[in-house]
This record gives structure tokens, C-alpha cells and sequence, in this order.
């Protein structure tokens, strides 16, 4: 009846998950308690779980972000200090625990934080700087989220009931396999994955789409912003490479539950297969979360120095080439898994090749800010911090790119070290500027400067304190996922390196007094205008936050920076451009589809991961049903009427004009 | 099927004639038609690409038969023929039914969609029964990895089928109803795309699996 | 809206969309029509190559590669409308895109694969095919093993120069499997000939002086033709021995060349294109299986625990469905339990359809 569920599915006998899990289910209810009782529920379904907004829908990807990049966080708390403890001692996790620990933080930190922070901020930023209302499909977008947040709780899930996998967050066979791997752990993985990725995909067809063939009229490719350019690089190569991705998660799938033999030892499986697939889609997952993430500085960088961006065509071209290069470098993960060296050195010299071109953006930041008027805000802070840390992870990569190299350094914590400092240099530097950049824009109100700074400035001497001495501890010999060591040399590194954890959490600490203060006194934290920082783009036209139609009218683009542009008018003739006549809007109108399709597909992972076989079919055949009762209703639109737009424009006309008057004429001080 | 909630845009004052068109360059955004259409598009591009890794796990296996049955002593090429045969038949006729709806005729729209779906529907019992009787002869998926790989990569496509006619009979079913609206039609561009492009799945299919199979 | 579109420069159309001009039916359907029969066609002609010796072997794959990429280019253009026209541009630019990662995807992955297989030992070392007997609770089942392998090793040191038999194929006795660049060799059969010149070269000076002294009439130089004819008589042998010496060099030559000694198949290749091989390293550099006998181990099933060795038993094979074959039980283990003993059974090959790695299975004792 309930497959291969049991009671003892529950780790009784484990204190940490126990209490863990307790502790979140405990919050969970709290929160949920607060919400019904304090009837926020119709609020919170009419206007986020239903929403078809991208400023919505961006907003709870950062935020399951956010709070999965913490989770995350912890289990890195977990394996450091576990490793400080276990120099010839176990230490207090026991080794198929410790396992877990590690594939569960990488898998988590992938897909369910750094995704998601990068695809929500991409989901909030792009139609707005595009000038438009919405993508291109709206409903598919809220279902990208709503899936994507399954496969996070499936994964949260195998936290209390059951286990995760132990194979590290990409799950190689023959121990990714059911002789090797026969419980649940696999399947939890498998499924989250596949899931979550049917939600990646349907985002990365939607931005392709959006960008390609919905832009303000005027604005031509050579006129969009970098961001842009970068989402839009970044999106083909989810549409490119997530494929691959879930058609190796099926094989293994089929491998585990069908007894097929893609991968396994007997009949003719071949286990190096595997990696070779998932790294076809392993490598341009990187370049997808570091992509949206390099046009996020270009973003910051500009606006700060007060400066366009420096070499914008040179910048064009660098990302595609970025974007086609990174599916000619995958074989670098298995430079040990034995190609030879003819294959080894053509795979080799391609990933030199692609640093260049990250060169070329490095140098055109680097010229941006030279000659401008530099205003250390926090976004800024993180832009400048990432030069240098994410030029050192590159140089770290082209070392490892020399397969000799890579034959004494696979696998070690100087690989560990070098992915780290690329990730954490360039995504969560990335996150951070954008979300503090953004956070205006998206809520009406800033963030409180000092506690950001500070969170800034933990954050980089962390990062450093944390994996500078595991550099060192990989080049004396130290391989990855050690549960217990007893190697003398290297245990001062390990503990500076859990010296660095601390530094890390201080960090963390600041981030979250920085939000909860923030929203604490968010009236006297105004963003009166809608520009708090002199922005550049067509985003900061709009009010803070923008209306659910973002503009009234279709801006007109003239040209690169095109709201730098409309504001120097308006400061040089006094006056706002002057307003036509207002139209009724229609926009989409909410639904359920995204929230319920997911809920589906929750009950169908669960019964696929415990062999629960009547909920799996009960889960399909309810998923159909509700895409049939999506499909069959007549009304897809609501008009916003015309009066009501004018009453919202005219808000924010009015915030300008007091900002206009304040500000004098040109030449003034600003 | 696919969330047609698309926003229809007011067009820009300014755009006059012999500027660029909507959806193109500066033309600001295009037609709904032509952004649903381009999206689906797109969505197939991805389609062919977790297609290419399943023919490239079958290209890497196609000799791992571990002492067992290889493609000469299993594919019956008759019965390929046939199937061939109804899988590009109702390509044929999907497009009948694309020139149908196009004249918004609706009595050759559903009929041509019904022939389609009939044909579908051949295509899938033949491939069935090839599937049972491999199984039988102790020749199923769990016998070596070559048939793994066949299994997985023919099973995909075939999975790919049985979507696209239950898609068909929700179709038939909305155009009866709505009739020739916006969105359906829309969506039966969408589904036509779909049909063709799984025929051309199984044109690489028929080539690269059974006949090179057989002829190595 | 026709009119607008006129005016418009660069309006794109939605791909798989049918032209706004065919408003009538059967005009719209002729592309289709076009477009069914070439597909036929195509077909037709892909399935007949396949089934004839009209196109050499070899190449059929090919061919039909390009019969297919050809089909598919026929439902591209007429039945997904797909073209390069300036409004289907992009739809055939994402495409491309597709294309390219197709390319990428399954080239990279069969030049990957390829040499990771080439660099892993014979799969018999590694995983030796599972005999399933007991767990299928099938008895009597045994995979075909070769009856006596022959190793064949590298006579000479060298480079790998070029490398055929393949693991698993049929060869015939005396085929050429790999040959060596072996330098020991050449420069013997170099130093033969500069040998066999340097003693040709003597033998001309000594018969040129020779003649120049049998040409003189002065007595000093008369009395020197003796010795020179003792000279020329000591030089002339030694041209014959170093084209010996030189002939038994370039039959040294063959020594470069691997054969293989006997009818029969490839078990295993130990060398790769372009790898340096010792005289006679071990693992030998092929490792053959006379096709004239297998062998194989199976246990006897109840019904046949009493034959021992001499008896003659029919068996099947998995993979050759419809035929049966018939051997000899070479020995057979005591019985253990209520199982029959493990049986050798040895079985001719003519024709070598039976290949090592094949399961065989015993029915019954021949009659």
C-alpha cells in the first residue's frame, strides 16, 4: 500500500537529522499558524501562489533561493567542522552521514540556491529592462517556479523520511546504482533533479523566446543591456544542455528501476558513459549560473562609475563566445578517466581558449570604472570584491586545465578550492550585488547600507580565511570528502580553514540583521522615486515597485543606456516627457496551474521515490486533469482600465517632478 | 497546451510603414501568434537535443550485446516499413489538417486530425507488439546493454507518440467545442510541429537504429 | 493587416506556419503532397540498399546517412514550412543552434567513448559475461569460452605501426593483424645493403685493377696480378654472403608483420595504435581463439547428472535461435547436492559460428 514506506523511514536513531528536522517542521508550522490566523492566506494565494508576474514570480525564486543558499550553508558548517575534529577521530558524523552531508550541500547549492537566486533575478530584471510587460508566457513561468520549488522540498523531504544520496551531488555509477546505492537516497536525487528540470527548461524556452522576440519598439539587439545579452546567452544554454541532463537522470533511472544496464558493470554497461553525459550538461550549468551573473556586474560596474559600459560590442561577442566554447570543454571533469592524451589536449587547450574571453569582460569592467565617479554603495562592493577573488579561481581553472596538471590536482581540495572561488567569486558575489542593487526596485524600500557592507566585508575575508589553506591542503595531497584523516601536514590548514567558517557565519549574521532591520523600518528606508542609485537602464523609469504592467507606455529606445537618455532630457528641459493618452492594459490573469501542477508532481516524485505505485498514477492522471481545466478556460486576459493606469501613472509622475525640482537643471549638483 | 496568456500590446506610437516589423529588430514585440509558435519552436530544438543523447547512449552500446541477441537476429524490417509507413502518412495528413484549419473548415480539420491519430495509434500497436515479442524471446531491456539503449531511445520516442495523441484527443475534443479561436488554433500550430518533428525523430530513428543496425 | 504587413519590413512568421497566400485547399495540400511522395521515396530506397549488395558494404551506412539527412530535409521544407527567406530566418537560425549542439553532443561522445574504450582492458578481464545459472534457476547454461587460445606475441620491438583485428572479429589463418615499425629491423636490412654495396664496390675495384694490370706489359706490374687475383678470389664470396646476409635480413622484415596463426577469432588485443611494444612482452600482443573447437562449463541439470566424460550432448545457443550444435563432455565434476556436476563440453566450429562470450545451453544427451 505505501510501497517501501515505513515508520523506520524516520531517523530515529540519528539525533542530528532528527532534531533538524524537527526544528523546521516546528518553524514551518508557526509560520503557516501566523498566516491562517492572521488571515493572510487569500492575500498571500491572489497575489503571490497564483501570480503570473515575473516581479512575483522573481521574488519567491530569490527567496527559496536565499533560504536554500542558508541550508546549504549549514551542511558546509557541518563537513568543515567535522573535518577540523576528525584529524585520527571520527568526529561526531558518522561516515554515511558525513556522505550525505557533502552530496546534499552540493546539490542543494546548486540547483536549489545558486539557480534559482540567478533564474529570479533574471525572472524580475529582463522584461523591465526589455521594456515590456511580461515574458513571453507567463502562466509557464509561474509553473517554472512552483516546479523548481518541488524539487527543493523532495529534497528537504529526504531529510526526515529516508535518506539522501551518498554518491556526491553528480551520482556516478556503479555506486550511483542499486547494488551499490539500494535505498531511497538516489531516488530522492533523481527525482528532485528531473523534476526541478522540466521547470529550468520551461524557463529557459520562455527567456529565449522573450528576448528574441519581445522588445520596447526601437530597441534593436545592439541596444539591449548587457544583463540581457547575458540572460539571453545564458537561456540557450539551459534549452541546450538541461536535455542532457534529463536524459542521463533517465537512464540511471531506468538502470535502478527497470533493471536496464546503460551504466552498471554486467551485460555490456559502461560506467565512463555516464560521466561523459552529465558533464555535457555539467560544464554549461556552470556558465549559465556565472553568465546572468558577469552581466550583473556590467550591470553595477556602470551605474557606480557613472560611466556606460566600456567595449559593449567586444562585450557581445565575448559572451557568445563564452556561450558556444562551453560545449567544447566538458571532458576537463574526467581528464583521469583515461581518453588519452590526444583527447585530453584538445579538451585542454579549448578550456584556455574560454578564458579568454572572460579576460576580455574583466578588462572591460576594468575600463569602465577607470575615468568615472566611483560610489562605493554595497552593490559596488561585491562587483570590486569579485575582480579580484574571481580572477584568481580562473587562474586556478587554466592550471587545472593542463591535463598533467589535472592528473595530480583531480579530485583534490585544490579542485575543491578552485570551483569555490569561481562559485562563490563570481554567482553569490553576483547574488548579492544584484539582490542589493534590485531590492529598491522590487520592495519600495532600501536596505540599510552598514549592515550590508559589513555582511560585505565578512563575507570576502571569510571566503579567503576559508579555502586559501584548503588550496594549500590540495597541492600537500589532501583529496575531497574526507570523512576522517590522519595526515599530520594538514591539519593546520583544515582548521584555518574552519576558522574561515566562522568568519563566514558572522557574515551570514549581518545578511540576515541587514533584511530583518531593513524591513523593520522600511518607512524611513523610502525609495522615493524609483532611482536610488542614477541607474541607467529602463527599469529605473519605472515606480518602486512597478506596477503590475511595469509601463504605462512602451518606451521609445533611441539607443544604448536608453534611460540615462530620457533622464538627461528631463533634467536639461525641467520637465517630464510629456504623457499620451492612456490606453487600457491587458494583462494576463492569474492562475492556479503553476502551484497545483507542482503539488502533483510532488505526490508523484514521493511515490516514485517509495514505490507508492496507485499515488504515481494518481498524481499523472490529476497533473493531466488540471492542464485540461487550464486549457479550457475562455477568459486568458483582465483589462486594466484606462483611468486606473492613469491614477498609477500619475503617482509616479508626480514622485519625478518633486525629484526633478529638488535636483535643478543640468549642471546642478545632483 | 501550452499557456497562451500571452499580453497584447498597444503598438508603440511611431511605428509607420517601411520600419522594422514587430517581433523583429526594432519593431517592438511580435505577434502572439509568432511568439507562441517561436516558443514551441524552441522548446522542440531542446526536445532533439535530450533525443541526440539517447542515440548517442545507443551509438556508444550498439555493440555491448553481452553474448546475446544483436539487431540481425531481432528487427523484423517488415514490420519497420509499416510503421514508417503510418508514422509519414499521418504527418501527411496532420498537414491536411493545418491546411484545414487554416480555411476553417472543420468538418476536413477534424477529420484529417482523426486519420492522424489513427495512424498514431497503428504506429504505436505494431511498435508494442515488437516490444512484447522481443521480451518474450528473453530479448528485453534487462538482457544486455545494446538492448537498453534500443529500448530506452525507440521506448522514448514511442512515449513521445502516446503524448502527442492524447494531445490529439484533447484537441479534437477543445476544437469541437471552441472552435476555431485564437488560442486553439494557436495550439494546433503548436501540435502540428509537433507530429513533424516526430516524424523526423523516426526517420533518424529507422536509419540510424534498425537499417544501419542490420547493415553493419 | 495584409496591407500593414506589406509595409513592414522584416515581419517574421511563426515556424510550421502554413503561407498566408494558400487560401485554397488543394493548392496548400500539392506541398504536401510533394513532400510525402519524395519521403517515400527516400525510404523506399533506404530500406532497398540496406537489403542489397548493390552499394558496396561498407559504405551502406553512409548512404543511408545521407538518404535520411535528405528525408528530413524534405519534412523541413514542405511540411514545417522551414526555409531561409528573411522571415523564417530566425526559426531556421534556432535550428542551426540545435543542430550544432546535436553535432557536438553525439560527435564528442563517440570520440570520447571511442578512446576510453581503446584505453580499458578486454572486457573478459574485467567483467566476464555473468552466468546467470543458479540465480535464473536455469542449470545447464555456460558461456563459450575458446577451446585452446593461442597467444600470438611481438617478435620484434618497435612502434605499432598499423592495427586490424579488431576484439571479436573473424579472421583467417595468415591474416595480416598489425604491423610493427620495427627500427632493429630496418636499419639490419639497411646495414645488408650498404654491406652487400661496399662488397660489390670491392669486387668492381679489384676487377678494374686487374684489368689495368693485365692491361700493362711492364713485368713489375704482370707480377702484381696474382696477388690481385687472389684479392678479387677472397672479395667475389663475400658479396654472395652479404646478399645471404641481406636477403635473411628482409625475411627478418616478416617479423614486423603479426598473423593470425589460424582460422579463427579474437579474443583479446593488447596493443594500441601507436604504442611502443617489447620483443615479446607479456600480455602477448593478440590473443586468438581457434575457431575449430570451443569449450564451454556448464552444470548438468537432474535429468542429466549420470553422463560422464565421452558423451556425446546436444546443445542450443542463445544467440543463434533455430540452430543446435553438438559437443563432448570432455570431464565432469562430482555432483554436489542434488545438482548435476560442471560438465566441459567441447565442440567443433565449422564455419566458427560459435563465438566466445556466447550462451550455450544443454538439452539433452545426443542420441
Amino acid at each position: 500500500m505505501f510501497g517501501k514506506l515505513t515508520i523506520n523511514a524516520i531517523p530515529w536513531d540519528q539525533p542530528i537529522p532528527l532534531v533538524a528536522g524537527a526544528v523546521v517542521i516546528v518553524i514551518l508550522l508557526a509560520v503557516l499558524a501566523w498566516v491562517v490566523i492572521k488571515g493572510h492566506f487569500p492575500y498571500l494565494w491572489r497575489e503571490w501562489i497564483t501570480s503570473v508576474d515575473h516581479k512575483r514570480i522573481g521574488v519567491m525564486y530569490v527567496l527559496l533561493g536565499l533560504v536554500m543558499l542558508l541550508r546549504g550553508f549549514i551542511d558546509a558548517i557541518m563537513m568543515r567542522s567535522q573535518q577540523a575534529l576528525a584529524y585520527q577521530a571520527p568526529g561526531y558524523l558518522p561516515p554515511h552521514h558525513f556522505d550525505q552531508i557533502f552530496s546534499a550541500h552540493g546539490t542543494i547549492m546548486i540547483f536549489f540556491a545558486a539557480m534559482p537566486i540567478v533564474i529570479g533575478l533574471m525572472n524580475f530584471v529582463v522584461p523591465l529592462q526589455l521594456g515590456v510587460r511580461d515574458v513571453a508566457f507567463p502562466t509557464l513561468n509561474s509553473t517554472s517556479f512552483w516546479l523548481t520549488a518541488t524539487g527543493a522540498l523532495l529534497v528537504n523531504i529526504s531529510l526526515v523520511v529516508g535518506e539522501f544520496a551518498k554518491t556526491g551531488w553528480l551520482p556516478y555509477p556503479p555506486l550511483s546504482e542499486l547494488p551499490f546505492s539500494p535505498g531511497v537516497g538516489v531516488d530522492y536525487y533523481i527525482w528532485a533533479l528531473l523534476i526541478s528540470g522540466v521547470g529550468t527548461l520551461i524557463t529557459g524556452v520562455n527567456f529565449v523566446t522573450t528576448i528574441l522576440k519581445m522588445r520596447a519598439p526601437g530597441m534593436s539587439y545592439l541596444r539591449m543591456s548587457m544583463f540581457c545579452w547575458t540572460a539571453l546567452a545564458a537561456n540557450l544554454l539551459i534549452v541546450a544542455a538541461f536535455p542532457l541532463l534529463t536524459a542521463t537522470l533517465i537512464m540511471l533511472a531506468l538502470d535502478r528501476y527497470l533493471g536496464f544496464h546503460f551504466f552498471g558493470n554486467e551485460a555490456g554497461g559502461n560506467m565512463p558513459l555516464f560521466v561523459n553525459l552529465i558533464w555535457a550538461w555539467g560544464h554549461p550549468e556552470v556558465y549559465i549560473l556565472v553568465l546572468p551573473s558577469f552581466g550583473i556586474f556590467s550591470e553595477v560596474i556602470s551605474t557606480f562609475s557613472g560611466k556606460p559600459l566600456f567595449g559593449y560590442r567586444s562585450m557581445v561577442i565575448a559572451t557568445l563566445g563564452i556561450c558556444i566554447v562551453s560545449f567544447v570543454v566538458w571532458l576537463h571533469h574526467f581528464f583521469t578517466m583515461g581518453a588519452g592524451a590526444d583527447v585530453n589536449a584538445f579538451f585542454g587547450i579549448a578550456t584556455s581558449v574560454i578564458a579568454i574571453m572572460t579576460g576580455v569582460k574583466v578588462f572591460n569592467w576594468l575600463f569602465t570604472m577607470y575615468g568615472g565617479r566611483i560610489r562605493y554603495s554595497t552593490p559596488m562592493l561585491w562587483s570590486l570584491g569579485f575582480i579580484p577573488t574571481f580572477v584568481l579561481g580562473g587562474m586556478t581553472g587554466v592550471l587545472l586545465a593542463v591535463p598533467p596538471a589535472d592528473f595530480q590536482l583531480h579530485n583534490s581540495l585544490f579542485l575543491v578550492s578552485h570551483f569555490h572561488n569561481v562559485i562563490i567569486g563570481g554567482v553569490v558575489f553576483a547574488a548579492f550585488a544584484g539582490v542589493s542593487y534590485w531590492f529598491p526596485k522590487a520592495f519600495g524600500f532600501r536596505l540599510y547600507e552598514g549592515w550590508g557592507k559589513a555582511a560585505f566585508w565578512f563575507t570576502f575575508l571569510g571566503f579567503y580565511v576559508t579555502f586559501l589553506p584548503l588550496y594549500v591542503a590540495g597541492l600537500l595531497g589532501m583529496t575531497r570528502r574526507l570523512q576522517h584523516y590522519d595526515v599530520a601536514e594538514w591539519r593546520p590548514w583544515v582548521l584555518a580553514a574552519a576558522a574561515g567558517i566562522v568568519i563566514l557565519a558572522v557574515a551570514m549574521v549581518c545578511q540576515i540583521a541587514q533584511l530583518v532591520l531593513s524591513i523593520r523600518d522600511r518607512a524611513a528606508l523610502r525609495d522615493e522615486t524609483g532611482d536610488p542609485w542614477d541607474g541607467r537602464s529602463l527599469e529605473w523609469a519605472t515606480a518602486s515597485p512597478p506596477p503590475v504592467f511595469n509601463f504605462a507606455f512602451l518606451p521609445d529606445v533611441r539607443g544604448q543606456d536608453p534611460y540615462w537618455a530620457i533622464k538627461q532630457r528631463a533634467i536639461e528641459t525641467q520637465q517630464l516627457a510629456a504623457a499620451g493618452e492612456y490606453q487600457a492594459i491587458e494583462m494576463p490573469r492569474n492562475s492556479a496551474t503553476g502551484f497545483v501542477t507542482a503539488f502533483f508532481a510532488t505526490l508523484t516524485g514521493f511515490g516514485l521515490i517509495w514505490h507508492i505505485w496507485w499515488l504515481v498514477g494518481l498524481g499523472l492522471v490529476l497533473a493531466y486533469a488540471g492542464f485540461v481545466v487550464f486549457a479550457w478556460r475562455d477568459e486568458d486576459e483582465y483589462a486594466v482600465p484606462a483611468s486606473e493606469v492613469k491614477r498609477i501613472d500619475g503617482e509616479r509622475r508626480r514622485a519625478r517632478e518633486e525629484w526633478l525640482k529638488r535636483r535643478g537643471g543640468a549642471g546642478e549638483a545632483a | 497546451m501550452t499557456a497562451t496568456a500571452t499580453v497584447t500590446l498597444p503598438r508603440a506610437p511611431g511605428l509607420q510603414a517601411g520600419a522594422e516589423a514587430p517581433g523583429h529588430g526594432e519593431g517592438g514585440p511580435a505577434s502572439t501568434l509568432v511568439i507562441v509558435a517561436y516558443g514551441f519552436w524552441i522548446f522542440l530544438i531542446s526536445d532533439i537535443v535530450m533525443f541526440s543523447a539517447f542515440f548517442a547512449a545507443h551509438a556508444v552500446l550498439q555493440m555491448a550485446t553481452d553474448g546475446g541477441p544483436g539487431p540481425r537476429d531481432l528487427f523484423d524490417l517488415r514490420r519497420v516499413a509499416i510503421e514508417t509507413a503510418c508514422l509519414l502518412l499521418s504527418s501527411f495528413t496532420c498537414g491536411l489538417s493545418a491546411l484545414g484549419s487554416e480555411a476553417r473548415r472543420m468538418t476536413w480539420t477534424q477529420a484529417a486530425l482523426l486519420v492522424t491519430g489513427l495512424l498514431g495509434l497503428a504506429f504505436l500497436f505494431l511498435e508494442m507488439r515488437e516490444f512484447a515479442s522481443m521480451v518474450a524471446a528473453g530479448a528485453g531491456p534487462q538482457r544486455s546493454a545494446f538492448l537498453s539503449s534500443f529500448f530506452a531511445l525507440v521506448g522514448c520516442h514511442g512515449v513521445h507518440v502516446s503524448v502527442g495523441l492524447l494531445w490529439l484527443g484533447t484537441m479534437m475534443a477543445q476544437l469541437f467545442v471552441k472552435g476555431f479561436r485564437a488560442d486553439i488554433r494557436r495550439r494546433l500550430l503548436c501540435f502540428n510541429m509537433f507530429w513533424h518533428m516526430l516524424d523526423i525523430v523516426w526517420v533518424a530513428i529507422f536509419t540510424l537504429v534498425y537499417l544501419v543496425g542490420v547493415a553493419r | 493587416m495584409t496591407a500593414d504587413r506589406e509595409k513592414l519590413v522584416g515581419l517574421d512568421t511563426a515556424p510550421g506556419a502554413e503561407a498566408a497566400q494558400a487560401d485554397h485547399l488543394l493548392s496548400g495540400a500539392q506541398g504536401y503532397l510533394l513532400g510525402l511522395v519524395l519521403s517515400a521515396l527516400l525510404t523506399a530506397l533506404a530500406f532497398f540498399f540496406t537489403g542489397s549488395d548493390w552499394l558496396w558494404g561498407p559504405s551502406i551506412p553512409v548512404a543511408l546517412s545521407v538518404l535520411a539527412v535528405a528525408q528530413i530535409g524534405v519534412h523541413l521544407a514542405f511540411f514545417l514550412h522551414l526555409t531561409t527567406a528573411p522571415d523564417s530566418v530566425n526559426n531556421s537560425l534556432a535550428l542551426a543552434f540545435g543542430t550544432l549542439i546535436v553535432a557536438l553532443v553525439i560527435g564528442g561522445t563517440l570520440w570520447i567513448m571511442y578512446h576510453m574504450n581503446l584505453n580499458m582492458p578486454p572486457m573478459q578481464e574485467v567483467a566476464p559475461p555473468a552466468v546467470k545459472a543458479k540465480a535464473s534457476g536455469q542449470g545447464a547454461t555456460g558461456v563459450i569460452e575458446a577451446a585452446s587460445p593461442t597467444p600470438v606475441a611481438a617478435k620484434v620491438g618497435g612502434v605499432v605501426r598499423s592495427l586490424d583485428c579488431p576484439v571479436g572479429a573473424q579472421v583467417r589463418q595468415g591474416q595480416l593483424c598489425a604491423t610493427i615499425d620495427a627500427p632493429s629491423l630496418t636499419q639490419a636490412v639497411a646495414q645488408g645493403e650498404s654491406a652487400l654495396r661496399a662488397a660489390q664496390a670491392r669486387v668492381t675495384q679489384d676487377q678494374a685493377a686487374l684489368t689495368v694490370a693485365r692491361a700493362e706489359r711492364r713485368p713489375a706490374a704482370r707480377r702484381r696480378i696474382g696477388a690481385l687475383q687472389d684479392a678479387l678470389g677472397r672479395d667475389e664470396p663475400s658479396v654472395a654472403a652479404a646478399q645471404q646476409e641481406l636477403d635473411a635480413a628482409k625475411a627478418r622484415l616478416e617479423d614486423a608483420k603479426i598473423l593470425a596463426p589460424t582460422d579463427g577469432v579474437v579474443l583479446a588485443r593488447n596493443i594500441g595504435p601507436g604504442q611502443s611494444v617489447a620483443a615479446n612482452a607479456q600480455p602477448p600482443a593478440f590473443l586468438f581463439a581457434p575457431g575449430a573447437a570451443v569449450e564451454f562449463k556448464a552444470s548438468l541439470p537432474g535429468s542429466l547428472a549420470a553422463l560422464k566424460a565421452g558423451d556425446r550432448v546436444v546443445f542450443t545457443v542463445e544467440a543463434l535461435r533455430g540452430e543446435t550444435f553438438e559437443g563432448e563432455i570432455l570431464s565432469v565434476s562430482p555432483a554436489q547436492g542434488g545438482e548435476g556436476g560442471q560438465a566441459v563440453v567441447r565442440a567443433k566450429n565449422p564455419g566458427a559460428m560459435l563465438k566466445p562470450g556466447m550462451k550455450a545451453k544443454i538439452r539433452a544427451p545426443a542420441e
